[in-house]
């Protein structure tokens, strides 16, 4: 039988990511004892590691490159994250990364980080690597207890406060409990959902579903934004060739070979692909539009093998050579398929879920004891991500949360055997003896993702939505009602149940915002609809039932964002 | 060509590199006794599988690959192994 092993810890940190990583350094400057559980190995597979875009900051003069231009001050850049989020993010959360953010992005290099070089494509791709080795490096050698394969099934709350974390221990082969006074969740986004992402496989949204069963409420999980170019290519990986994009203007062609965005971006001249820094401000939402534009053609019957294609095939031959990543993507992952010579296909796919769990500037949940930092959080980007504050993000509110954190945790917590029973109970009860379904659950998670990709993707319309709800429900009632044989199974059921559980949250609140935002797209409501839907949604578990509350948003900043040089009104 | 080596002689199924690969690429058989190599198109060649075995039973062995001959100082060198 199953063995329960009870540790004690001041500060349990769910995920070693950045914001993971960095919230286990800034508490242990505090003194206190803090232990960093991951699913799998640590630091080493998560999407800041994975992350191919750099860090903005308002650092002009410091860290401008021909690459990456620098905000001139954090005054704009918090003007730029309100509008590109079109409101929905919280002004509180947006001013402290703005204006918190070039100290964090330079305290990296007291962490270990080069910061020019991680982050600008000279020695590393993808660019987030340059950042997660130093960072495990400094947490290890500060003394952090590292623990991977820790699958956390649970949080432990008890007279309504959190006092630790209950899981299993794969590569141990037994159930482990955390007696903590403070629990961070870091466990990234849930882009996986969809059938079409660019991230690593273990994004399936852990963390919103262990803040759900703790009580804690989830804000803005419409919004899921899709990166354009994403290879479709069969044979190659899904990545994203956003760096060729940018830098050599390819050309987006369907099966016909018209340069179609054209079409759907008037101001675009043929020939030329926009980009953010093309266009600037005047078209915020840029990345959003060129994913629906791209996804159109496809329905409209104007695809090619389902996707459309990218054509480098005009970039001269020496521009290849000119940047690292440009070369290793060319060469490497393109396992020798010649973009000068045929163009590649693409389609859009998931790359963050931009809401989340929701927090106060002090990454403080609605339940006490229990902090959130990174993607796992939702109201700092709103409803569209500025390029650059993907990374920003976990830096700035890991520390934050590893501080709160680490002066939460001065309580003596104490766990009840029979949490930690129940826990375990909840393990063992699907482990059964007899043939696996590792077939089944396979197909069910492909179901999931096929599932949210097609009706609550891109183009999302009422009835798609409304007749995926029920298919999501169905499914994740079948993998609860699958049998495991061994732990390593167990931990692939759990993220499947996770996929189908945070795919039903994504697709409730899509339902309901009855209008055009951002990242979020309804066919049948394609106008923003500022009098009735300035709002934030908030859901929390409610027994089995998801209970969605909406708050409505009153903007301090209305005046600064008025003075914005492309004078978007707010009202 | 792109290809995963393992020895599974000295394999000890501890899974790591299966925990490390960030697309569904390695993973066990049905009844967990053999590592297998699932799907190679996916493979992004960040060797996070060979660093993390504990055992050195697993080479990403690309440099046999001609696109990819110049570019072996380039992808991370695993300690310890000829490149």
């Amino acid at each position: 039988m199953l063995n329960t092993r009870l540790e004690d810890t001041d500060v349990l940190i769910i995920g070693s990511g950045g914001a993971g990583l960095r919230a286990a350094i800034e508490a242990r400057r505090y003194g206190v004892k803090v232990t960093v559980v991951d699913k799998v190995v640590l630091g080493m597979n998560n999407s800041t590691r994975y992350s191919g875009g750099g860090i903005k900051a308002a650092l002009p003069g410091i860290l401008s490159t021909a690459y990456t231009t620098q905000y001139e001050c954090p005054r704009e850049h918090f003007r730029q994250a309100m509008i590109h989020g079109e409101y929905l993010n919280d002004e509180a959360l947006v001013e402290i990364m703005t204006f918190e953010g070039p100290a964090r992005v330079l305290e990296l290099k007291s962490l270990g980080v080069d910061t020019f070089d991680a982050m600008y494509l000279k020695v590393h791709y993808p660019h987030g690597s340059g950042l997660m080795g130093p960072l495990v490096n400094t947490a290890r050698k500060m003394g952090c207890t590292l623990r991977p394969g820790m699958v956390i099934t649970r949080i432990l709350v008890e007279g309504g406060r959190v006092v630790g974390a209950a899981g299993v221990d794969i590569y141990r082969g037994r159930c482990a409990a955390f007696r903590s006074g403070a629990v961070v969740i870091a466990t990234g986004g849930a882009a996986e959902t969809f059938l079409r992402n660019d991230t690593t496989v273990n994004t399936t949204g852990d963390g919103y579903t262990l803040a759900l069963d703790a009580g804690a409420s989830l804000r803005d999980m419409e919004i899921v934004q899709f990166e354009p170019y994403v290879q479709a290519e069969p044979g190659l990986p899904m990545l994203d060739r956003h760096e060729a994009e940018a830098e050599f203007h390819g050309v987006l062609r369907n099966a016909l070979g018209e340069d179609f965005l054209v079409k759907y971006l008037p101001a675009v001249k043929a020939g030329q692909v926009p980009f953010e820094e093309q266009f600037g401000m005047a078209l915020t939402d840029i990345r959003e539009r060129v994913a629906r534009a791209m996804v159109t053609e496809v329905a409209a019957g104007r695809g090619d093998q389902g996707a459309v294609l990218f054509d480098l095939r005009h970039v001269p031959a020496g521009k290849w050579e000119s940047d690292f990543a440009s070369q290793y993507a060319r060469k490497v992952l393109l396992r020798g398929f010649d973009v000068q010579k045929r163009p590649v296909h693409v389609l859009p796919g998931a790359i963050c879920t931009l809401g989340g769990i929701a927090i106060d500037g002090d990454c403080r949940t609605d339940v006490p004891g229990l902090f959130a930092a990174g993607e796992a959080t939702g109201g700092v980007h709103g409803a569209a991500r500025l390029g650059g504050d993907g990374l920003l993000d976990p830096i700035v509110f890991g520390a934050r949360a590893g501080r709160s954190a680490a002066l939460a945790s001065n309580v003596a917590p104490s766990v009840s055997k029979e949490l930690v029973e129940e826990a375990r109970a909840e393990v063992a009860s699907v482990l059964a003896e007899g043939p696996a379904n590792l077939e089944i659950l396979g197909k069910l998670r492909d179901q999931v993702k096929r599932t949210m990709w097609e009706q609550v993707g891109i183009l999302r319309t009422g009835e798609a939505i409304a007749a995926a709800i029920p298919v999501l429900d169905e499914l994740a009632e079948r993998v609860r009602a699958t049998k495991v044989r061994s732990l390593r199974q167990f931990k692939s059921r759990l993220e499947t149940l996770n996929l189908a559980r945070v795919g039903r949250v994504i697709a409730g609140a899509a339902q309901r915002r009855m209008e055009s935002r951002g990242a979020h797209f309804r066919t049948d409501f394609p106008q923003r609809d500022d009098e009735r839907w300035m709002v934030n949604q908030f859901v929390r578990q409610d027994g089995r039932k998801l209970a969605y509350t909406e708050s409505p948003i009153r903007l301090r900043t209305t005046e600064l964002l008025k003075q914005s040089k492309f004078g978007i009104e707010v009202k | 060509m792109l290809e995963i080596q393992i020895d599974h002689a000295r394999c000890n199924l501890c899974g790591h590199c299966i925990d490390s690969c960030p697309a569904p690429c390695l993973g066990f058989d049905e009844a967990e006794t053999k590592l297998e190599v699932f799907d190679l198109d996916l493979c992004l060649i960040c060797r996070n599988c060979e660093i993390h075995c504990p055992k050195d039973c697993l080479v990403v062995d690309f440099v046999e690959w001609e696109a990819t001959r110049e570019f072996r100082g380039m992808v991370r060198r695993v300690p310890g192994r000829r490149q």
